[in-house]
């Protein structure tokens, strides 16, 4: 069984922290959602957050990072009832953080946000980090990829996640996840070369 | 190994992601080909740089996001999602919708009334809304699974069981009958002596059955329908199979693979055991290990299920504006529009179940489409 620690990115210096009172096991997190102990869900955002937001913000950039993994945890507190355990928790979770960015993508949903008790206000986008042009410059091509190839590189990446977690993920073959991601890197270097020489 | 080989293999070499046989055939490559000796320290150089771009960088979410996130979803927490949805819709109308009457002295029974027609409204509207994002959902896996097997010609087993499964799904998704040929030839047929007279089974081109029994004569339309209508005489005679297989007691017959799957396209409809089987079959050609081959079959099954538990998109409702049309309706079309929509309510959550089974058909057709078309 996975004991999780709570996630080792959560910075101490930050306002509401919410790191776990104790370490909770995936099955625990999953039963304590199910159960609607508002404990568990805190476990999960604390446990995962960070994870998730570091892929939403590569994949979608600063201003949709946020919505995303909110949407993300919304999407699989009223899921776990069908979540069977058959893989991972955090596979689970970013598969669905890339279903709601495929959508987002597609354009096909509107962003329907849960009123929020207090302001209810929009995240304000955080300030882009200052980074060099060619820094940038890969930043700004991602965009330009597919989002079935921009999530793999992501997933690769960012996260370091392994082909066959991936697979797992993106719900494809390991092989599928190799030659995207050599078509990824492919394509991104052109791209690149070609503004280089512009 | 060719150089073309050889540049994706340095891509999952630095990965760490190549497997020894190749890793090795790699390193021979690499000691006769300067281009790629020299293509591997320069990627050496770009997933550096990649990594560095992506994954650099001081990343934090804005302050409040977590505790905002875990806000969000608490209200979803440990619901069952259909009545405690209308709950909730219920009470914010029925508080709006309150104040409203009261203060144009609208009776209570009708305030109930256009509370309850405000939510089933706002439940239809959100079926509705479910329902076109399922079909566009299966649409677009079907675009893909149709995609990954493209150009390997209308012969290919696994292809052809592709374009089948999709043609299957998609006329299942638009509510189509299944296309009938008149005077269509015999396909496949069985006749076994049971229970003291002659069974014959048969199906035909178009995919009908017909079971001639010692005491009656019986026809479906496919297999399926065949076992559910007619289940007291095939349970009588040991009648069973799919569509192209068909099975008397402890006799069987089947077309061949061709048949069979323009038999399926006619008359059957693609369910998880089709594709199990069709599966077996493509890695049955391949490998010769039946251990590996359901070894293989159970990491692809796994896969299809966990596909299956992806959550559907929740779809965003309108309930203001659908709260201001019901209050705009006369007491005659309030309770005409309530029976409406007692009536539709039925059909609707039988076929989002329709189409749930339909997305997960649709998304497992992907994954096998990507399996076969991968090799």
């Amino acid at each position: 069984m996975n004991i999780i620690e709570g996630s080792p990115v959560l910075d101490a210096t930050r306002p509401h922290r919410m790191k776990p009172e104790r370490s909770w096991s995936e099955a625990e997190l999953v039963d304590g959602c199910r159960a609607g102990r508002r404990e568990a869900l805190d476990a999960l955002v604390a446990v995962y957050y960070d994870r998730l937001y570091r892929i939403a913000y590569a994949m979608a950039g600063a201003d949709a990072a946020a919505d995303l993994v909110q949407e993300t945890f919304l999407a699989a507190v009223r899921a776990f009832p069908r979540f069977r355990g058959e893989s991972q928790l955090s596979t689970w979770l970013i598969s669905i953080l890339r279903n709601r960015f495929s959508l987002l993508l597609r354009g096909r949903r509107k962003w329907h946000l849960a009123a929020l008790p207090d302001d209810g206000a929009l995240l304000p986008a955080p300030e882009p980090p200052a980074v060099e042009d060619d820094v940038r410059e890969i930043l700004d091509r991602v965009k330009d990829l597919s989002e079935e190839l921009r999530t793999t590189l992501v997933l690769f990446h960012v996260d370091g996640m392994k082909y066959a977690d991936i697979a797992r993920a993106m719900d494809c073959p390991v092989g599928t996840v190799r030659s995207r991601l050599f078509e990824a890197r492919e394509r991104l270097r052109k791209l690149v070369s070609q503004t280089e020489t512009r | 190994m060719t150089c073309s080989d050889a540049r994706e293999a340095l891509d999952a070499l630095l990965d760490g992601e190549l497997d020894a046989a190749e890793e090795a055939g790699l390193h021979v490559h690499l000691e006769v080909c300067a281009d790629c000796e020299a293509e591997l320290k320069s990627l050496q150089s770009w997933h550096r740089t990649l990594s560095g771009a992506l994954a650099g960088g001081d990343i934090a979410p804005p302050a409040e996001a977590r505790r905002r996130a875990a806000d969000a979803a608490a209200p979803s927490l440990g619901r069952r999602r259909i009545p405690a949805g209308r709950l909730a819709a219920l009470i914010a109308i029925g508080l709006s919708v309150g104040i409203v009457a009261s203060a144009v002295g609208v009776s209570r029974a009708s305030e109930v009334r256009i509370a309850r027609v405000v939510e089933r409204m706002t439940e239809q509207e959100s079926r509705d809304l479910r329902l076109r994002a399922a079909n566009a959902e299966i649409e677009h896996d079907l675009a893909d699974a149709r995609r990954a097997v493209a150009g390997r010609g209308d012969e290919d087993p696994a292809a052809r069981a592709v374009a089948v499964a999709s043609t299957n799904i998609t006329r299942r998704l638009d509510e189509e009958t299944p296309e009938t040929q008149k005077s269509a030839g015999e396909r496949v047929s069985i006749t076994r002596e049971a229970e003291g007279g002659t069974v014959s089974v048969v199906q035909f081109e178009d995919g009908r059955i017909r079971v001639q029994t010692p005491a009656e004569r019986v026809e479906a339309r496919n297999m399926e329908e065949l076992l559910s209508r007619h289940g007291d005489v095939c349970r009588r005679y040991s009648i069973g199979g799919s569509d192209g297989f068909l099975k008397v007691a402890d006799s069987s017959a089947g077309a061949d693979w061709k048949g069979r799957l323009d038999l399926l396209l006619r008359g059957g409809a693609w369910d998880e055991n089709l594709q199990w089987e069709a599966f077996r079959g493509w890695a049955a050609a391949r490998i010769g290990d039946p251990k590996e081959i359901e070894r293989r079959l159970r990491v692809h099954q796994e896969r299809c299920r966990a596909t299956a538990e992806m959550p559907a998109p929740e779809p965003a409702v309108d309930v203001e504006a659908i709260a201001k049309k019901v209050k705009a309706l006369t007491r005659t079309e309030l309770a005409q529009t309530q029976a409406r929509l007692e009536a539709d309510m039925k059909r609707l959550e039988e076929r989002l179940k329709a189409v749930a089974e339909l997305r997960t058909r649709a998304k497992g057709l992907k994954i096998f489409a990507e399996d076969v078309g991968r090799e």
